[in-house]
């Protein structure tokens, strides 16, 4: 085939997939959540940019409630929320993406071990991976946050615990079903290496489901981390977090100090709002006859 | 097989299931940490003080004997003493289970109704504008922390309308005599209508936090198992016969639907316990939620893996139930 | 097998449409139909998957999902099926018109026992039947299909395909309606069970005196069944006749190749005859016969405009330009 012929068909059928992206439901939702989380991660990198104040340190009255020099109000120590809440992208996205790296270095391999290999192995993997799974997933990770007490990597050690079964589940199911798949048996016919197959065959079939549990798992990290915290086992003050922040303004509602605690929690749900979005669209784009039965 | 000897067949099934998670808690609250008693007395207690300590709770065992005595011990019922109370933890944790018990039951009861009415519906109405309004629900719904939404009650219902209180399961003195523990059903058991109202003031904005947030799945899940239920040929039988559209939808296409989402909602009912926690910290509510953050507060790691222990314990029995039922609603799982 | 005498029309269909409304427009997958069903007999409908003989099938219940529009008149034993309400519909479905489906896997409730789905009809329709009475019924029916009574504890997953499309007929016979429509009732089944299940239906249906609309795409079982056959394609009946006026004198080009396109048994003719060409797509259809792009005998006439029912003898009526010579002038009449 002449060479400028494919290019044009290549380009052409990209321009095809954008344009059905953007025309279908799945799309906008898409879309709509990347553009959250762009904006969350613009604000975590140039949150000292962004920022008014310091926000550690009092940068006015106690207790402000939202006006012209500070947005968002100011806490019980005066300091400026709207800084906090800016700030408090940083540790939500970091801790996040820590965890759900982890949890998928952990999960992945094991599940590729696990579904390729299959036999005595796979079943001992499945029934404490199916253990883990079943466990509420945020008392496990309070049990792991209190052994292993507050820090960033702590955290994200505690939350990835929990989700790491869930890369394993989706991985081993997907990969004992492509192992029996006429092209990998092929592969396998024409002397094939375990790795090569692995690696060439099986990883770039589960690498879309991948994508998907992954941004839905960086949705319920948030949450996870934004419920540590709130217990009091998150960072550690006066470092800014959301959850943290949350149970600092519950101590004072009573004086109705409502801005202490709206915004922290819009952030919350503005950001997981933006994982899910992303990773529902995603995912019934990617998937289209999975998003029905979940 | 009889559904007798399907329930006996699922609880040993769950023996293995049992021995690994009480393994996984184990691991987690022995296993990993450094030194439970130096982190209890502090950096500063003699040596002395502490190896007496060790000795005392068996921590100077071999790993794998400690592993032993904690199994057996469970099966004993025994979970030990609290470090801080010396108390027996099964003890402190039988008198905060009943009221997570009820929190978690009028939370369920309220996602239950909230999921099935508007999942039925939606799904009825399959891509028409309510049908939406459920998913946009379920998405928005899943991104508010059960806490920050407690917070908003709160706030609005007890500082703002002054209607609830926001703290607490009863006022002092109020409580009814003690039957099951839970406030409302032995105030209303003993016709005690004072404790009753007073009970349900308090637990009407925990649970309905608990329930809003835990509906989110509810909604999405009935809706979803209902749109394929609802395009079976059964369902199109069933109206072909005249039945009323009523017992098509419910008697017919809701309770076929009903073997995956309780598949499902055996799993979720996880995150109803999790939800529970967060639920119990923001209301003060004294259930074992604040009983297990109190006590990591305290350091007390013999009482906090007693709690884990319960909730291991609680789930495992919850998917015992939801099997049990599935088979009882689908007679195909039995045989 | 004769054709029954003195015709009272049980069922009656006038100038019946069903569009199937989507983004694009109108899917027009019944359109214009006219025919009568008489008592007691049973009228095979045939045709192409895609024909819309199903859909007019489970339009005469008003069972269709809702993007389907209906226009004409249906009339059972007098009454104007389509100026009825739902809830009065609700009360005809299965008392005096009844459906047996094509996949009896399928459509039995797999959580239900089988005396519930008896009892459950029975007493949505006769509430002042007792539990007792229902299960009596329940027991009589089955026994009419050849299910023992013992059965009724049991779960339809306990049955095989035959014996489930038995407990379909013996629901939708068991409140004796006047018209039973059967729509594919033994595509899946196989072939031995199918034979059974024919002549099950066969004497159910001369015991119970109901008449019966025969909706396959088998022209078998037709041949075997059927008094009159209608023969639908693309949303039109092209062709109503006694079965054996079809066989032996069909008149439209579609028919005759459809005959001709049947396999046989016979060794020495092994040619297969087939139609060149599919069906149109029915969306947005305009006027003009819809067999024309593949028809022998098009003429232009035949493109531009639908052709009348014409009406041969008093027992065969032909959608087709054709036959329409001697009625042109009054070929308006002749079509609503």
């Amino acid at each position: 085939m002449d060479r400028t012929v494919e290019v044009k068909f290549l380009s052409a059928s990209i321009g095809r997939a954008f344009r059905k992206f953007f025309r279908s439901g799945s799309g906008k939702m898409a879309f709509t959540g990347a553009v959250i989380l762009i904006i969350f991660l613009l604000a975590a990198v140039f949150a000292e940019q962004i920022a008014p104040y310091d926000p550690t340190v009092r940068s006015g009255k106690a207790f402000l409630s939202p006006n012209s020099e500070h947005i968002f109000g100011t806490d019980n120590l005066g300091r400026d929320m709207f800084s906090r809440v800016l700030y408090g992208s940083r540790i939500a996205l970091l801790i996040a993406f820590i965890a759900v790296l982890i949890a998928a270095a952990v999960g992945i391999p094991l599940g590729l071990l696990s579904g390729y290999v299959g036999g005595p192995l796979d079943r001992v993997l499945v029934l404490i991976m199916d253990a883990v799974y079943s466990f509420p997933g945020l008392i496990l990770a309070i049990a792991v946050a209190a052994v292993l007490g507050t820090g960033v990597i702590n955290i994200a050690v505690s939350i990835a615990v929990v989700y790491a079964p869930t890369y394993f589940r989706v991985i081993r199911n997907q990969v004992s079903s492509i192992k029996s798949e006429l092209y990998v048996e092929a592969a396998k016919a024409i002397g094939a290496k375990n790795w090569t197959i692995l690696l060439r065959y099986v990883l770039p079939n589960v690498l879309p489901s991948v994508v998907v549990v992954l941004s839905m798992n960086l949705a319920d990290a948030i949450m996870v981390e934004a419920g540590l915290s709130f217990l009091g086992l998150g960072i550690a003050p006066p470092t800014p977090d959301w959850g943290y922040d949350l149970s600092n303004g519950q101590r004072f509602i009573l004086m109705n100090d409502w801005w202490m605690i709206m915004f922290p929690g819009l952030a919350i749900i503005v950001l997981v709002l933006g994982f899910s979005l992303f990773s529902e669209g995603l995912n019934e784009y990617l998937n289209p006859n999975v998003g029905e039965r979940e | 097989m009889s559904l007798k000897t399907y329930i006996i067949a699922r609880i040993l099934l769950a023996v293995p299931m049992v021995l690994i998670l009480l393994t996984v808690v184990f691991v987690i609250m022995r296993v990993i940490p450094g030194d439970p008693v130096l982190t209890l007395l502090g950096g500063k207690a003699p040596i002395e003080v502490i190896e007496a300590k060790r000795h005392e709770l068996g921590l100077d065992k071999p790993i794998i004997v400690q592993y032993g005595e904690y199994l057996l011990n469970l099966f004993k019922g025994d979970l030990g003493k609290s470090l801080l109370t010396e108390r027996p933890i099964i003890e402190e944790l039988g008198d905060r289970l009943p009221a997570t018990v009820e929190l978690t039951i009028m939370g369920f009861i309220i996602a239950l109704v909230i999921g099935i009415f508007w999942g039925v519906e939606a799904a009825r109405r399959h891509d028409t504008a309510f049908d939406l309004s459920a998913r946009v629900y379920s998405i928005f719904i899943y991104s508010v922390p059960v806490f920050w939404l407690g917070m908003v009650f709160q706030l609005v219902f007890g500082v703002w309308l002054k209607w609830l209180p926001v703290a607490g399961r009863i006022p002092p003195l109020m409580e009814p005599k003690h039957i099951t523990g839970m406030y409302l059903f032995d105030a209303l058991l003993t016709a005690n209508w004072d404790s009753a109202r007073e009970a349900l003031r308090h637990l009407i904005l925990p649970s309905v936090t608990l329930g809003l947030v835990i509906s989110s799945v509810f909604v999405r899940m009935v809706r979803g198992n209902m749109v394929l239920s609802l395009s079976q040929d059964f369902v199109k039988a069933a109206r072909a016969r005249g039945i009323k559209e009523r017992a098509v939808v419910y008697r017919h296409a809701l309770k076929n639907a009903m073997v995956p989402i309780m598949t499902v909602l055996g799993l979720q009912l996880a995150l109803l316990f999790a939800g529970a926690v967060l639920t119990e910290t923001t209301f003060s509510w004294p259930g074992i939620g604040t009983y297990l953050i109190q006590k990591i507060r305290y350091r007390d790691f013999m009482a906090v893996q007693g709690a884990i222990v319960i909730y291991a314990l609680i789930v495992v029995t919850l998917s015992i139930v939801v099997d049990i039922v599935n088979a009882w609603i689908d007679p195909r799982i039995r045989y | 097998m004769n054709i029954v005498d003195g015709k009272e029309a049980v069922c009656r269909i006038e100038d019946f449409r069903v569009h199937y409304m989507t983004f694009d427009g109108p899917v027009k997958a019944v359109d214009g139909v006219n025919m009568e069903v008489y008592r007691e007999e049973t009228l095979g409908l045939v045709g192409e998957s895609g024909c819309g003989k199903s859909t007019l099938g489970s339009a005469l219940l008003k069972i269709l999902p809702r993007t389907a529009r209906m226009s004409g008149k249906v009339y059972l034993e007098g009454e104007d099926l389509m100026s009825k309400m739902e809830k009065e519909m609700q009360k005809l479905r299965g008392a005096k018109i009844a459906m047996i489906f094509q996949d009896p896997m399928t459509s039995l409730n797999p959580i239900m026992k089988v005396k519930d789905h008896f009892t459950e009809m029975i007493r949505t329709h006769k509430p002042e039947v007792s539990e007792e009475q229902a299960l009596e019924m329940a027991a009589r029916a089955l026994e009419e299909v050849g299910i023992s009574e013992s059965r009724l504890n049991d779960y339809p997953f306990q049955f095989s395909g035959g014996m489930r499309q038995r407990m379909m007929i013996a629901l939708s016979i068991v409140l004796r309606p006047a018209l039973v429509i059967a729509d594919e009732p033994t595509t899946s089944l196989d072939v031995i069970v199918q034979a059974q299940i024919l002549q099950l239906m066969k004497e159910i249906q001369s015991h119970i005196r109901s008449s019966m609309i025969l909706i396959t795409h088998d022209l078998g079982v037709v041949a075997e069944m059927a008094h009159r056959i209608g023969v639908m394609y693309a949303g039109h009946l092209v062709e109503l006749a006694p079965r054996d006026v079809i066989y032996y004198r069909p008149l439209h080009p579609y028919t005759v190749a459809l005959l001709e396109s049947v396999p046989n048994t016979d060794i020495n003719d092994m040619d297969l005859d087939y139609i060149e060409g599919y069906p149109p797509s029915l969306l947005n259809i305009g006027e003009g016969c819809r067999f024309a792009d593949r028809c022998p005998k098009v003429m232009k006439l035949c493109r531009d405009r639908t052709p009348p029912d014409v009406q041969i003898d008093e027992e065969h009526i032909v959608k087709c330009w054709l036959y329409a010579d001697s009625f042109e002038e009054d070929e308006d009449n002749a079509s609503g």
